[in-house]
């Protein structure tokens, strides 16, 4: 039964006609849609890129379509590297992942620590193999480096972040970062007007996952796109989530959201989006930006495929781990313990993280570790105590800091387990089932992922 | 139920398991002749599986893309225009200025689990690349939905002696529910809880090898045993393995708990689901309750009428023991087919309104047994803490796909804390704060999880001990929550009877 689309929402079959008709460029869009653009929301002239000044993060409101993963193209806001224009055919609306160091010194890095080496294909290879319990191995400590998607900020602590921000359209946008001032209040730009540029300054808070967007209208802003992640890393703890706490063989940050196409058109048209009146309907749901196929790197484009395995798909080598002791390894160089998920969710949906073949276990919500001892139940009636979980909430503006053991899945027979020769692929999927939906069907195209338990490699000598 | 256990000879065994590896062998090879084949000839095409309102998929376009030709990029040369900075508000000290001085403390003490004093061999070349993670490789996300790989008779690997083996047929029929309504709800049957809602009710001891015989009709379908977690064959998933035409039995053998580790052990609540096309065929009824029985350990006996929870968990009432669900229902998607949405039409999968609330479970002990049977709860029994009897334990499943918030009151509508949560997940809650020593269930580390309300969602399970402090009623209360916005959109009650 099709979901009735207000007329201004291109469907794909529109698109697929506009682009074949005359082999168009995106730049004819805007002329079709009936509704836009009565008040066009990006305007000429636009305003300048500005000149880099060192040790700050330049970053721009910028807005533009992308598409889904069923090529639909949906209406975007974004905080982007560069300026762009709405008819831009690679409109910036991402952040590209960025280090600010505790020397001062801002740098487009994808992966950190800086100078460590990278996981080939996004998986850290093993030490060797483990003689003791055969199949298994040990693993590097303090080795490799991690990839992260677009949208991250990486700050080292005791660093000061310092960004600029340009609003590049036409209605007053704000950055603000939750929870990053002391007393968990918020860092912000305050109101940033049409064509102005705002600084924002700030000492880098505690290690830990924190979300900065724009609250204006919330969650509508949001909903838009204007959102990212900043990370805290202590520089002397690179593969800790702060001192004295767990130790990971590498970390991924899984940056979950909703996309309503209906609010995003009406944005298009220069209408302002009344949440309360206009319930939400997302239509599509990503996972590092991405749905479905393109989410699990299996697209026919190989540079999505990599990058999807490098920033999502979690994969590792089995390992003999005692959960009482994450990072306590046996011998020098090699870790006991497993990866670190870092799972945020700047959506609008309550999202259910189901993992298949290995259970996780939980240790931080909201920068607030969860206790191994005297745990309770809160007034919200959540359990707070370090646990395990095959599906973890995750509530709109969450963050959940999650170590996935990456061992053998307990419940496999042993001469299956014995016999294996290849990788173990397992999946990873939101169980609020509906964000398993892309457009309104095409299980699974939603927030999906998987993981993978490497197999037995040349790597690991065996 | 067809719940049997059978002893096989040896020589059978052995016979059954070449059989077994033979068929293993030729699948694989088929699969890989099939792969090149695919690979040789694929085209860049849906194939659409059919459903009632099928229509024609859509191709991706490379022209769908913007043309950066008419784009009009500022110049990157402008200088700044800093106009209004508004610089940000607060001007708090530095006390994020954590010290960064000691590097390890880790101590290299033997763990729990074992083995864990060998040495690592030296250390090779770490880089080595490995081959992408999934071979298979589709155009579009639609001919992903629509092309998962169907095995008619896939082959169980290593196939051993069961302990306890199900078969379970998939059916389909008009149900009338605990409000009177009548839908058309999917689901799995055995010989005792024929044409029922939900699924039968399972029940495997930790260490027995388990097998379940899926025979689906009126489509593919799997079987996902959500929570326990055996090789990708049979965890039932159709992209990470396959989908079944025919049949196929899943084996699995749920992991021995180990009093005080917390690394070991699956006793607890799970659930089983199909995995194809997941929004409609679960929220269709497609699943059932499964409970795995912890070993006994010699230090950890059983009282007579009474089970433990988890290996060193507490022991509680078999009679009085419960189960019950939260599940809801949208009366638009019970008129879909089988594989709506699949290829790439707009089924409205994304949009489930919910017009009806359930409570569904009861008694384990006291599941009715019979055709066209909905399991609903309506009354729950506990025993009175102090009182000759161990205390009730009462399971949830949430087969939903909202939040839920769970209360308990007493008569006059006050919440009291008479829950105590032992275990989530199927794994117990525990005290894990010292390295290399016991883990203790939480109340025996004295701090037991008591509450009068829990928070939880689609797919999650907890087990908690009931413990009213004297007779009366009391009631459990659930109500269901808008998966955006929080608003509570429904609410139901059932009594709890405490002797």
């Amino acid at each position: 039964m099709a979901e009735q689309l207000p007329p201004d929402i291109l469907a794909r079959a529109d698109l697929l006609k506009l682009g074949a008709a005359a082999g168009l460029g995106f730049a004819a869009l805007p002329l079709v849609q009936p509704a836009a653009p009565r008040h066009r929301v990006a305007r000429t002239p636009v305003p300048l890129a500005l000149a880099p000044i060192p040790g700050v993060l330049d970053v721009y409101i910028n807005d533009g379509y992308l598409k889904m993963v069923d090529d639909t193209l949906v209406y975007h806001r974004g905080f982007g590297s560069r300026p762009t224009d709405i008819d831009d055919a690679s409109p910036s609306l991402t952040m590209d992942p960025t280090i600010i160091t505790v020397g001062g010194d801002v740098i487009p890095s994808r992966t950190y620590p800086l100078e460590r080496p990278l996981p080939p294909r996004g998986t850290p290879t093993p030490v060797g193999p483990d003689p003791a319990n055969p199949g298994q191995y040990f693993i590097r400590r303090n080795y490799w480096a991690s990839y992260f998607p677009q949208r991250t900020i990486i700050a080292e602590l005791g660093s000061t972040v310092r960004m600029r921000v340009q609003n590049r359209l036409n209605k007053p946008h704000t950055l603000t970062v939750f929870g990053a001032a002391p007393g968990g209040a918020d860092y912000t730009t305050g109101a940033i007007g049409p064509d102005a540029v705002a600084m924002i300054e700030f000492p880098c808070p505690p290690p830990g996952t924190y979300i900065f967007a724009d609250p204006t209208n919330a969650p509508v802003e949001r909903v838009l796109g204007l959102f990212g992640v900043l990370v805290v890393m202590d520089p002397e703890h690179q593969w800790d989530i702060a001192a004295d706490r767990a130790t990971f063989e590498r970390q991924w940050l899984w940056i979950s959201h909703a996309v309503e196409p209906r609010w995003a058109s009406m944005e298009a048209a220069g209408q302002t989006v009344n949440a309360a009146q206009t319930r939400a309907v997302p239509r599509y749901f990503t996972l590092n930006g991405r749905s479905g196929f393109e989410s699990l790197g299996i697209t026919f484009d190989e540079a999505v495929n990599l990058a999807t395995e490098e920033e999502t798909l979690i994969s590792g080598y089995p390992r003999q781990l005692d959960v009482r002791q994450f990072g306590e390894g046996t011998e020098a160089g090699t870790l006991r313990g497993g990866q670190l998920v870092r799972l945020v969710n700047p959506g609008i949906v309550f999202h259910q993280m189901h993992f298949h073949g290995n259970h996780v276990w939980v240790v931080r919500r909201n920068g607030v570790d969860w206790p191994r001892h005297e745990g309770f139940v809160d007034a919200d009636g959540h359990v707070v105590l370090q646990q395990w979980e095959d599906v973890v909430e995750l509530e709109p503006m969450d963050r959940k800091d999650i170590i996935i053991p990456i061992k053998r899945p307990p419940d496999a027979i042993d001469p299956v387990w014995f016999a294996r020769t290849g990788d173990w692929v397992y999946p990873m999927h939101c169980h609020a089932e509906p964000s398993q939906t892309a457009a309104g069907g095409m299980y699974p195209g939603g927030l999906v992922a998987h993981w993978t338990l490497k197999g037995p490699n040349p790597g690991g000598n065996q | 139920m067809s719940i049997f256990s059978r002893k096989r000879s040896v020589r059978t065994t052995e016979k059954l398991q070449k059989l077994a590896e033979r068929r293993r062998r030729e699948e694989e090879r088929r699969r890989q002749e099939e792969a090149r084949k695919a690979k040789r000839t694929r085209k860049p095409t849906a194939s659409p599986k059919p459903t009632a309102t099928v229509k024609p998929s859509v191709k991706p376009s490379a022209s769908a893309k913007p043309s950066a030709s008419a784009s009009a990029k500022p110049t990157a040369s402008a200088t700044a225009t800093a106009t209004s900075t508004a610089t940000a508000t607060a001007t708090e000290t530095a006390s994020a200025t954590a010290t960064a001085t000691a590097t390890e403390t880790a101590t290299a003490s033997a763990s729990a689990t074992p083995s864990a004093t060998a040495v690592p061999t030296e250390a090779p070349d770490p880089v080595v690349v490995p081959e992408p993670q999934l071979h298979h490789r589709f155009q579009s996300q639609v001919d992903f939905s629509s092309d998962q790989l169907e095995v008619s008779n896939p082959v169980t690997e290593f196939l051993q002696t069961a302990a306890v083996s199900v078969d379970f047929d998939f059916h389909s029929r008009d149900l009338v529910l605990d409000d009177g309504a009548e839908f058309e709800m999917w689901s799995f049957e055995d010989d005792r809880f024929e044409r029922g809602f939900p699924g039968p009710t399972l029940r495997v001891q930790e260490g027995k090898i388990f097998h379940a015989t899926v025979h689906p009709s009126k489509g593919p379908h799997t079987i996902h045993w959500h929570g326990m977690e055996p090789d990708p064959r049979n965890d039932g998933v159709g992209h990470t393995s396959f989908e079944v035409d025919g049949q196929y039995t899943y084996q699995m053998q749920p992991e021995a708990g180990r009093p005080g580790d917390p690394n070991y052990g699956a006793a607890g609540t799970y659930f089983y689901h199909c995995h194809v096309n997941t929004p409609l065929h679960v929220q269709m009824g497609m699943f059932g309750p499964l409970v795995i029985d912890p070993v006994v350990h010699p230090d950890y006996p059983v009282s007579p009428g009474a089970r433990r929870a988890f290996v060193d968990g507490p022991e509680y009432d078999i009679d009085t023991e419960a189960l019950f669900a939260p599940y809801c229902l949208d009366p638009r998607w019970h008129e879909m087919n089988h594989a709506d949405g699949l290829s790439g039409e707009d089924a409205g999968l994304n949009r489930f309104e919910p017009r009806h609330f359930y409570l569904l479970g009861g008694e384990l002990a006291r599941r009715p047994a019979g055709k066209e049977i909905v399991w609903s709860l309506s009354r729950l029994r506990a025993n009175v803490v102090g009182g000759p009897k161990k205390p009730t334990l009462l399971r949830t499943v949430n087969a939903n796909y909202l939040p839920n918030l769970v209360t308990f009151t007493d008569a006059g509508g006050a919440e009291v804390p008479i829950a105590e949560i032992i275990s989530h997940d199927g794994r117990p809650f525990r005290d894990t704060s010292v390295p290399n020593a016991p883990a203790p269930p939480c109340r025996d580390a004295e701090y037991p999880l008591t509450t009068s309300r829990l928070a939880y969602g689609a797919a999650e399970r907890y087990d908690m001990l009931l413990l009213p402090p004297a007779p009366g009623r009391y009631y459990l209360n659930v109500q269901w929550e808008d998966w955006i916005t929080g608003a509570v959109i429904a609410k139901r009650s059932v009594p709890i009877d405490a002797a």
